[in-house]
Order: structure tokens, then C-alpha cells, then sequence
């Protein structure tokens, strides 16, 4: 429970009032219970108030004397989230010193604060009889005026407000609630959009904004303010307020501005807060939490996982900072560690059902199927109600070979919710796997006529179209892979099957476009290069392949098949500027050592063609269909041959690619 | 745990005291046990319900009172903080009205446990509770929702139930607290809608403590919220989870609070969920078998400054008996509880700043509610029953072992969608000090005006006889439908008056806090007399009558004839 929630009070325990000598009359002043607060807090409160009680003894007190000193600790006690205990200062300072603006408007704003709406109502008007030009107290009386129900007079006041620079977003705040209280909607919008105008960071205004609105029947509108709302506040200039706490010694102080930055989007401040506090208590795991979630929150992952390994240091079970960990560490990559410490959670915690799934999911990841799928059973067992486990788990079961299980678990859930998509998704997997891929195909068909969420249904797609491809009809899949990647567009898996099924439909540039999207997101992709290289070729784009070859193996430089499609595209490319018969035959020879394949020294011939090496090229090219024909590979006989005559021509080979496309 | 405060002499005579507690007198003799040994669990402070139902079928209402358990597991029953004083273990407890003939054609009830008789083994650590007849044989059933595993008891018709949650899929073994009975996709027979608090279990027990140190409850916060569930009738005994399908997946929070009514009045019933600190939720029936949550939009999810709320009891009535229905819902200490006023097309406006509801409410925590028209005058009163979450400091001061007890409130209807306070002179009831949950309404000794079961945690249970409404001409109806006559929950009632507005009524169990109401309608006439009474079934049919003869129930049952049982 927050201080905040406890208002400590013990009733009853006050100060002797009454100051002899003198002869100042004193209402009772509450005397809060410091058990539990902080030591430095407790002892900064204890000597105030001991320095108040032995000036009110004092028969030099004067009136001026004691309201200063009551002021202060009302001030501090406001600090510390003891609004009680400051009001009974705040009384006896504004009658001791009537004509003292800030005891007065401190009375008010305290009252206000507890709600006693008349209280604080009489103590701002008199505030205001000692300062009427303060514009936040024009405005605090708005406020408890609408609230009491006097729409005129808040809006007499607020309008006064309006002009105060600083005042003008909480006084058009204010407006549009009196318009709206009186049904005035158009111009409730108006003074609404103006507050927002003023001080674009109050979502809270969007609230009022979106309702009033919906009351005039634009929901459109409506619907987007409502979904931008937020907890931003409205802010005025309120110079006795502003800087209370600051200096002031305590968690709860640091938590507070730590709270009220992180809510202003103040992370730097709110990090800072946050810290002091772990500093002041650092044995309090909550207090790191917030830091922690705050650190992750403002993206300073690393600084956050260092957090949360201090908590786990001096707390080695605490729940929260496992689990947290354990995702921070998932965000940098320490899938291992993630794995561990959420071991460590599920052990701890026996029905922490996020902890299984979430370590499920990285097993799954790093190919520890066996052990996701025991998780995700584990799970369900323990949350029976997520049909979102029941599915994920149905997956994986196919991906080990159990997909009869799987099957039949899907189908129980489908039964439950005919409308699962996502079932579907998976149970068309699990009936490809079990060799009906009608059945397959079906599901998938079912998920897009259901309408689905747009991700679910670019899954469908992809199963599609890979199925598709598999059948011999490309262009088919084209279409769903298509589809799918506008929703999917990180998704290199499905960026390469698409690129697959344009080659196979001879759009070659299209093909080109998806491996270039995949190498954006990573250039390290083999696949990808390769795909991209030949694609190029096909495309009779042989100066950008042998570009895109060079820099691929300036990122790969150990990738044979790069070094193998350069070699080739060296030795026989039909743009001569492409061409470089030595450099060729040098990868050519570098391919061959490495691994002794036909490909390898058909390649290997090529390059000694394109040199004029011809008699080199014929006695490769011998060899060659000796192996072939000792290898069993007969059917690639006539063509071997004819390039053996094309050599006896002293011919060299160009653009072999294209043979077969 | 009941404590009375200020005990002056200038209390209110008793007569002129708008309720009298009778439960001791009629044989209700049921306290709650919370079965707190010290840890301070979350669930300790929450329960529990009760409701008044008619199981016998002989036309008098009986009680159901949901019990605690010991709440960590393993403890022994002396390590209980407030010791249970019944046979162990404790269980739920139902009670039949044996009731005499009173003055008129009102009785006197006569309370008698035949928990045991009626087989009825509830052992759970319970939350609430809501009558409804989910098998159409025109036996009202019961579903008791629970920490763990809830419990569909079938009535058999022979004061006897059977346990057939698991026969009927009806069972959640997360920790449900509010629960309805609801025909929402119109085809006669009850779906179940079951709301979902917080995801804590005793591994998962956070420690929270007070400033001095001292441990303390914790919020709902500290733990997550759990989804809710919408079970459909499938009309063989058993139900479908239909939660997905339906759309009810698509948002949740804390849930303690459900009320199902038309919101938008488009003859299809909604449901509203409250929820403790988050968001409520207002599913709009879309006519098809699925709902959207149109709270945040319609005004309904958030209070006038766009903050969630502690919600934790719900009830929705025709406040300012304009025709539609508003809602009002009870928060925790530092929060009002808030009325939202019904546009009659689903959109709201929170209108707590000017019902004077809301000042009121600031210093007390809020759970079970309920309107009751106390003097019969056509005017919606307000019941609320208070007990705080965590300790309230002064009391634990001051030693009180149990320092959450807080007194109830009532208020009076001025006319409209305007309140005041009369609990100060409400008499002694409302000076007890407890820690009240649950409010259960309906007119338990039949004289034409509502009674209300209340139950407290860890204390005993209240029946706060209505000694007003029965001076007032008052009509009252029992809604039936199908072959077997079972209460046509959601039916809508109209009574044309002579004088005053139209009275927009509706058969409802459901609302407060994990309760469940008397079905009969009861609409106070005050000195004038009904003219007509328009009807509107579940299924959407409609029906103007002639109205039924004043200061009786009649028995209306749906259909072509529609006449009188």
C-alpha cells in the first residue's frame, strides 16, 4: 500500500496549544505516526516539530514567528503525503498570520485535495481577498465551483483565467466541462481542442473531447480521440506549489517525481527519481522494478537488465525480476541466460503460467521442441482456459512428428470456436504433415473466408502459397505470398518463398526485389545473396550481379557458393566488361580444392575457355563426363558433350544460367 | 466483527426506521468465516454474496449465503484469526422459508437450514452466487462461483441439487466472483456469463504492508487481471464455451461487478462488466452471437474525467424514470461511487457531480448495492453496503483486529437523478459498523416492498425487512416463460400510472455483488394506481395489458395466450 492510500494519523494526538507566554491560541495540531517512514524523513519531521512545540512554549513567540514555523511543517507534512496533519498547520498559520497569501492558499489547496469542497472554497476566497490577481487561485476556485455546482461562477472565474499566461489550456479545460454540463457540445469541442492546442501532451483532455464527441454523433472522431487518451494532466504556473518537495529528504518524495515525469514522457527525470530512491532503499525490490520497467520503457535495455540483476543479487527469488530479466535479456539476445533465469521462475513459481510459456517459446526457438511442448502442456494444465496455448502447443507437436495429436487437439478446440483462425492455421499444417494436403488446403481456404485478424490470415497465405509452389503452380502462389508479405514484411522466411515463385514465373527483377528486401534486414543472409545473384543473371542484369557478388563476399568471404556463382559469372558472361578469365580461373582452382564437385570443375573448363585455354578446357571437360558417367548421371551426358564440342570449337561458354529457364 | 457506533439517545425510534433486521428472529443464523490466519491474502477481503431465490417453488423466497474457507492451504482450523463456529468445514449455506401468514397476504419468514437435506456440498472458498433455471424444467438452479473451481448445482425439483458442473462444461477454476444468467442470443434457454478477478494464487501472494509496517492488503493491482468466459446454452444440459467465438475475449480486467439489461434498447440484452481499478466494459449484443465493447465510447468505462474506477458492485435501473436504464456502480475509499445516465441508445453520461451520490461516498469503501423504492413512491432509493479492502489506520490503532468495518449507507430518491443521504437517520442498522459485501434483494416477507439479505464478511448475515413501502399502493408481477415456467430474467416491464412517469422495470437476478435478486418485479405506485402495463419478453415479443389488480403478485406467463397462471 502506497503512504499515499494510508493517511497515518493518530487523532487526538496533538500539540498543547496554547503558548502562555504568548498568549497564542492554537487548534489542535495533528501529530502523524512516522513509524515507518524512513529514518532521515522521521527525524527531519520529529525536529520540526519539536523546534514548533518549544517556540509555541516560548513566550517570545510571536504570531508572525509561530505561523512561519507551522507553514513550514504543514509544507513538509504536505511532502510526505499527510495532507491531515498539514491542514491542522496550515488553520492555525493562515489565522496567526491572516494576511500571509501562501498559509491561506496552501489551506485551501490541501481541503480541496481531501475533498472538503466548502472548506477549501472559503479558505480561496479569502486567499483571494489577499491576492486578487493570483491567477491560480481564480482558477482552484473554478474548479471547486463546477464541482460544487455553480456552473456561472466557474465559468466567471475561468474566463478570468483564460487570459493568464500559462492558464489558458486548464481555463479552456474547465469551459468545455460547463458547456458540456449544459449541453453545449459544439462549443465543449471547441474549448476542448483549444486546451489541447495549448498543451498537446494532456491526453487526459482527449477523454472529455472524444465523449462530447460521441454526443454529437461523430463517432469517427470520437473513436480517435478516445484511443489517443491518456494520463497526460493539465498543467498550470502554481509558484507556492512548484518545487515542495524539492531538497526534500525521502523515497516517497523521489518515487513521486519519478512517477509524475515517467507520466509526462520525462524519462531522464524519472530514471533519476527512481534511482535515489533504489540509493536511499536498496534493499526495496520495488523500488527497482520501477526503475527496471522504466529503463526498459525509455529503451536503455542494457541499463534495465543491470537493474534487475542488482534485485536478483540481493534478492535471488523475487519473481518480478526474473521474469523481467529474463525479457530484457530476450530484447539483447541472451536467449541462454533468458532461458535459465526463467527456468529458475517456473521452478520457484510452479504455476507462473507466462514464465512457461515464455521459456516454451524460446525453447522452441533454439530447437528444443521436446522440451517447449512439455512446457506449453505444463501450461495449459495450469491455465486450461487459453485456447491460444492450446494451439501454440498443437503447433509444435507437428513440428516434432506428433501432428495426429496435434490434430485432434485442434479439432477439439475448433469445436469449442469453429471461428479459431488461428486453429485453422495450424491444423492445415498438421494435416500437410500428415499427408492430406487437400485437407490442408482447406483449412487454409477456411481462415481466409473467415475474415480474420490480418497477421492470421498473411499465415494462412503463406502456407498457400509454399503449398501452391510444391503443386507446380507458382503463380498461384505468387498471389497469397504476395498478399502475405504486405502484412508480413519483416518476415525473411516468406520474402524468399516469394522470391522463389517469381523466379518460377520468370519475374526475375520481382524475385531481385524480395532477396534485396531480405539482405536490408540482414546482409549476412547466404540465401538470400545467392538467390539475389542469380536472379540478377536471369534478369541479364550481369554488371549488378557481379557487383552484388564482390560485396557479398566482402560480408561472406568463406561462402563458396558466392565464390563458385563468381567464379561462373566471370568466366562467362556475356557483357565483356564483366568478364575476367584470370581472376575466374584463380576462384575457379580456389572452389575446386575446397570441394571437388562436376559443378566445381565444369566451372573450372569454363574458365580456361574464356582464357583460350581450350586444350585445358577439353581435357576438364573429359574428365568431367567420365565422372558423370561414372557417377550415374547420364542425363546430363548430351549436354556435357556438347559443350566438349563447343570447346573442340575453341568456343567459350556464355551465360550458361539461362540454359534450362 | 459488528460494531455499534455512537449509540445516542436520540437514535430514531425503531418504527420509524426504514428497515429491521430480522435475520436472528426468522432463523437466519449464517456468519461468514474468511478463514484469515494472518498472511493477509487478497481473497480474504473480498467475498462474499447471497442470494434470495424461490427453490421450493412455494412462493416465498428462500436464502443461499456463500461461505469462506480456511484460505491458506494446509491450515488447520485453529490457526483461523476469527474461529469458525459451525461444524467443520464450512460450506455454503441454504436456508428454506418455512414462513407463516403475517398481516394481509404478507408472511413472516421462518427461516430453516436444509443444507444438509438438500445435498448441497459447497466447500469452496466462495464468492458470490446467481439463481437461474439453466435446464427450462421450472426449478430454479443455482451457480455458485468461487476461488477455484465454481459449482452448477441443478435443483431437482425436490428440494434436492445435484453438482453437475462438470456434466454441463460449466466450470472455471479461476477465481470468479461475479457471474449472470443471460438467453443472449434469444433462444430460451440461459447462457452463462462468468467474470474473472485476478490471476493470485498463494505462490503468487504479494506482501503489502501499511507505513508503519504492518502487512496489509493489496490492491488488485499487485497482481493481473483474468479474462472472463461466456458459457451458451447448448438446451442438452451442457454449455459451450463460446467466449472467443462471441468476442467477449477482445477486453477484460478485474471483473467483481456484472448487470445484464438493453442497454441500447434494440431488444437484444447486453452485458456490463465492472471491474476493480480498470476499465469497465459494455458489451453491446450485436444480434449474431457477438459482442463489442463499446464502454470507452459510450461513456460507460470511466468516470467523468476519464479514470477507471474501483468498480465493485453494479446495478442498473430507470434512475430518473426517463424509459432507459442507468447504471450505478460503487468504488473504493478516496473514489465516489458514480451514476451514469442513460442516453437510451447505449451512450452515458456520468451525472455522480450533480446526483449527490458522490461527495457522499468519498470516505467509504463500496460493494454490494441495490435500488429499493423504500417508500414505494415510483422513486429508485439507494442501498449501499460498505467495508474497506485494507486496514483503515485509525482503526488498527486503535486495535481493532479486523479494522476494515465501515457503516452501510442509504439514500433517498428526490425526484429524478437527484440524491440525499438519509443514513444518519436510518436507525440503528445503519450505524452498525461491518464489513458488508453482498446485498441480495427482494420482498421476502411478500407485503410489496423490497427487503434486502446482506451479507458480511467475517460476520453475520442481515435481512433488513423494509417497514415502509407496504403503506404505498404497490404491483407486483411474477414474469414466467416456456413450457415449464421459468423467470423470464431480462423480460421488461413498463407500468403506466395514473400519476407520476412511467415505471421502467425488468425481471433481473443479477447485479450488486456476487448476488442474486428476487425475480418478481415490484413497482411502487405511491398514492396513484397503474393503468396499463407494457411488456417486452426476452425473445422480443411484445404485450400491452390491462394493469393486474395493485397489492398482490400476479403470475404472467409468455406466449400466445400470455394470460395468468
Amino acid at each position: 500500500m502506497s503512504r499515499q492510500a494510508a493517511l497515518a494519523l493518530v487523532v487526538g494526538a496533538c500539540l498543547a496549544a496554547p503558548a502562555a507566554g504568548a498568549g497564542l491560541e492554537i487548534t489542535p495540531i495533528l501529530r502523524p505516526s512516522l513509524d515507518g517512514f524512513e529514518p532521515p524523513v522521521a527525524a527531519l519531521l520529529t525536529e520540526r516539530l519539536e523546534r514548533l512545540e518549544e517556540l509555541l512554549a516560548s513566550p517570545e513567540a510571536t504570531a508572525e514567528r509561530a505561523a512561519a514555523e507551522l507553514g513550514r511543517l504543514g509544507k513538509l507534512y504536505l511532502v510526505y503525503s499527510l495532507p491531515e496533519a498539514a491542514e491542522s498547520c496550515f488553520v492555525n498559520a493562515a489565522r496567526l498570520a491572516p494576511g500571509e497569501f501562501e498559509w491561506t492558499y496552501l489551506l485551501g489547496t490541501v481541503r480541496q485535495e481531501r475533498r472538503d469542497l466548502e472548506g477549501a472554497r472559503s479558505a480561496l476566497l479569502a486567499a483571494r481577498e489577499l491576492a486578487p490577481v493570483a491567477p491560480a487561485v481564480g482558477l482552484r476556485l473554478a474548479q471547486l465551483e463546477f464541482e460544487l455546482g455553480d456552473l456561472g461562477a466557474a465559468e466567471e472565474l475561468y474566463l478570468k483565467a483564460l487570459e493568464a499566461p500559462g492558464f489558458a489550456a486548464a481555463a479552456s479545460y474547465g469551459l468545455g466541462r460547463i458547456a458540456a454540463a449544459r449541453g453545449d457540445l459544439p462549443l465543449a469541442i471547441e474549448r476542448f481542442e483549444r486546451a489541447l492546442a495549448d498543451q498537446p501532451e494532456a491526453s487526459q483532455v482527449r477523454y472529455q473531447l472524444g465523449i462530447a464527441l460521441r454526443r454529437t454523433g461523430d463517432l469517427e472522431r470520437a473513436r480517435e480521440q478516445l484511443a489517443d487518451r491518456g494520463s497526460g494532466q493539465l498543467s498550470f504556473p502554481d509558484p507556492v506549489l512548484e518545487g515542495l518537495g524539492e531538497g526534500a529528504p525521502g523515497v516517497e518524495v523521489y518515487l513521486s517525481a519519478g512517477r509524475v515525469a515517467r507520466t509526462h514522457g520525462d524519462f531522464e527525470t524519472a530514471i533519476a527519481a527512481f534511482r535515489k530512491a533504489v540509493e536511499a532503499q536498496p534493499d526495496e525490490p520495488d523500488h527497482r522494478a520501477v526503475l527496471g520497467a522504466t529503463l526498459l520503457e525509455s529503451g536503455r535495455v542494457e541499463e534495465s537488465v543491470a537493474v534487475y540483476r542488482e534485485t536478483l543479487a540481493r534478492h535471488p527469488g523475487d519473481a518480478a525480476a526474473l521474469y523481467n530479466l529474463a525479457l530484457g535479456l530476450v530484447e539483447l539476445g541472451e536467449v541462454e541466460e533468458a532461458k535459465a533465469h526463467l527456468q529458475r521462475l517456473v521452478e520457484l513459481v510452479p504455476d507462473h503460467v507466462d514464465g512457461r510459456v515464455n521459456l516454451a517459446t524460446l525453447c522452441e526457438q533454439s530447437g528444443d521442441l521436446a522440451r517447449a511442448e512439455a512446457l506449453l502442456a505444463e501450461a495449459i494444465a495450469l491455465d486450461p482456459y487459453q485456447p491460444g496455448l492450446r494451439v501454440h502447443r498443437a503447433s509444435v507437436l507437428t513440428s516434432i512428428g506428433r501432428a495426429a495429436e496435434a490434430r485432434r487437439d485442434l479439432r477439439a478446440v475448433l469445436d469449442e470456436d469453429p471461428g479459431n483462425a488461428e486453429a485453422l492455421v495450424v491444423l492445415g499444417a498438421a494435416n500437410e504433415a500428415l499427408g492430406s494436403p487437400g485437407d490442408a488446403l482447406a483449412a487454409w481456404q477456411a481462415v481466409l473466408e473467415l475474415g480474420a485478424g490480418a497477421e492470421t490470415e498473411a499465415r494462412a497465405r503463406f502456407f498457400l502459397g509454399r503449398s501452391y509452389l510444391q503443386r507446380g503452380q507458382p503463380a498461384a502462389a505468387v498471389d497469397h505470398l504476395r498478399a502475405a508479405a504486405a502484412v508480413l514484411p519483416d518476415s525473411s522466411q516468406l520474402r524468399l518463398l516469394l522470391a522463389g515463385a517469381l523466379g518460377a514465373v520468370r519475374d526475375f527483377d520481382g524475385a531481385v526485389a524480395q532477396y534485396s528486401a531480405v539482405l536490408e534486414r540482414d546482409p549476412a543472409d547466404e540465401n538470400a545473396s545467392f538467390g539475389k545473384a542469380i536472379s540478377l543473371l536471369l534478369a541479364g542484369r550481369e554488371a549488378e550481379a557481379r557487383a552484388h557478388l564482390e560485396r557479398s563476399l566482402e560480408a561472406a568471404p568463406a561462402s563458396l557458393p558466392l565464390r563458385h556463382l563468381l567464379a561462373r559469372l566471370l568466366a562467362t558472361a556475356v557483357e565483356p566488361s564483366v568478364r575476367d578469365g584470370a581472376r575466374a580461373l584463380e576462384l575457379a582452382r580456389e572452389v575446386f580444392e575446397r570441394a571437388q564437385t562436376l559443378t566445381h570443375a565444369e566451372t573450372l573448363a569454363m574458365a580456361h575457355a574464356e582464357l583460350g585455354q581450350f586444350d585445358a578446357a577439353l581435357e576438364w571437360q573429359g574428365r568431367i563426363i567420365e565422372l558423370a558417367r561414372a557417377g550415374g548421371q547420364s542425363a546430363r551426358l548430351p549436354e556435357l558433350e556438347a559443350r566438349r564440342t563447343q570447346f573442340e570449337r575453341r568456343e567459350p561458354v556464355r551465360a550458361p544460367w539461362r540454359e534450362g529457364h | 466483527m459488528a460494531v455499534l457506533l455512537a449509540l445516542s439517545a436520540a437514535a430514531p425510534a425503531a418504527a420509524q426506521a426504514p428497515f429491521v433486521d430480522v435475520a436472528a428472529a426468522s432463523g437466519l443464523d449464517f456468519v461468514h468465516f474468511n478463514g484469515m490466519t494472518g498472511e493477509k491474502y487478497i481473497l480474504e477481503v473480498t467475498g462474499s454474496g447471497a442470494a434470495l431465490l424461490d427453490y421450493d417453488n412455494d412462493g416465498d423466497l428462500d436464502a443461499y449465503l456463500v461461505q469462506g474457507q480456511l484460505a491458506r492451504p494446509g491450515a488447520r482450523p485453529d490457526e483461523a484469526v476469527f474461529p469458525f463456529a459451525g461444524p467443520w468445514p464450512p460450506g455454503d449455506r441454504l436456508y428454506r422459508n418455512d414462513s407463516v401468514a403475517g398481516a394481509g397476504d404478507s408472511i413472516e419468514p421462518r427461516f430453516v437450514d436444509v443444507t444438509e437435506a438438500s445435498g448441497i456440498v459447497a466447500t469452496g472458498y466462495g464468492m458470490g452466487v446467481v439463481a437461474g433455471d439453466y435446464d427450462n424444467d421450472g426449478q430454479v438452479d443455482l451457480y455458485v462461483t468461487n476461488f477455484g473451481s465454481n459449482q452448477l448445482l441443478r435443483n431437482r425439483g425436490d428440494g434436492t441439487f445435484e453438482d453437475v458442473t462438470e456434466a454441463a462444461g460449466a466450470d472455471d477454476r479461476r477465481w470468479t466472483v461475479p457471474a449472470a444468467f443471460v438467453d443472449y442470443d434469444r433462444d430460451g434457454w440461459l447462457d452463462l456469463f462468468i467474470g474473472n478477478y485476478v490471476d493470485f494464487t498463494f505462490s503468487r501472494h504479494v506482501a503489502c504492508s501499511l507505513p508503519s509496517g504492518a502487512p496489509d492488503y493489496c490492491s488488485p493491482l499487485a497482481y493481473r487481471p483474468v479474462p472472463d468466459r461466456l458459457l451458451r446454452n447448448r438446451g442438452d444440459g451442457r454449455f459451450e464455451d463460446v467466449t472467443r467465438r462471441a468476442g467477449i475475449d477482445a477486453a477484460f480486467g478485474n471483473a467483481l461487478g456484472v448487470v445484464t439489461a438493453d442497454f441500447n434498447e434494440d431488444g437484444w440484452i447486453d452485458i456490463y462488466v465492472a471491474n476493480d481499478m480498470m476499465a469497465n466494459q459494455m458489451w453491446i449484443n450485436q444480434r449474431d452471437g457477438t459482442f463489442v465493447d463499446e464502454g470507452v465510447i459510450g461513456g460507460s468505462a470511466l468516470n467523468e474525467e476519464g479514470q477507471p474506477q474501483a468498480s465493485m458492485g453494479v446495478v442498473v435501473g430507470d434512475v430518473d424514470a426517463d424509459g432507459d436504464l442507468d447504471l450505478f456502480m460503487t468504488h473504493l475509499q478516496g473514489e465516489t461511487n458514480t451514476l451514469y445516465l442513460s442516453d437510451g441508445a447505449g451512450g452515458f453520461t456520468d451525472e455522480t457531480r450533480r446526483s449527490g451520490l458522490g461527495h457522499a461516498s468519498w470516505t467509504a469503501t463500496a460493494f454490494g448495492t441495490g435500488w429499493v423504492d423504500l417508500e414505494n413512491d415510483g422513486w429508485l432509493d439507494l442501498i449501499i453496503a460498505n467495508g474497506a479492502v485494507s486496514a483503515i489506520e485509525a482503526l488498527a490503532r486503535a486495535g481493532d483486529v479486523y479494522p476494515l468495518h465501515q457503516p452501510n449507507q442509504l439514500f433517498r430518491n428526490l425526484g429524478g437523478a437527484r440524491f440525499e443521504e438519509v443514513t444518519a437517520s436510518a436507525g440503528e442498522l445503519f450505524e452498525l459498523s461491518e464489513v458488508s459485501r453482498g446485498i441480495a434483494l427482494g420482498d421476502v416477507d411478500n407485503d410489496g416492498d423490497l427487503d434486502a439479505l446482506l451479507s458480511n464478511n467475517s460476520g453475520p448475515a442481515r435481512l433488513l425487512v423494509n417497514q415502509r413501502g407496504q403503506d404505498a399502493g404497490w404491483l407486483g408481477l411474477r414474469l414466467l416463460t416456456g413450457a415449464a415456467g421459468r423467470d423470464a430474467l431480462g423480460a421488461r416491464v413498463v407500468v403506466e400510472r395514473s400519476a407520476g412517469p412511467a415505471l421502467e422495470r425488468r425481471v433481473q437476478v443479477d447485479g450488486s455483488f456476487a448476488s442474486s435478486h428476487d425475480p418478481r418485479v415490484l413497482a411502487g405506485l405511491g398514492d396513484g394506481s397503474a393503468t396499463a402495463v407494457r411488456l417486452t419478453w426476452p425473445d422480443g415479443g411484445r404485450r400491452l395489458w390491462r394493469a393486474p389488480a395493485p397489492g398482490r403478485y400476479a403470475v404472467w406467463t409468455s406466449g400466445p395466450a400470455g394470460g395468468g397462471r
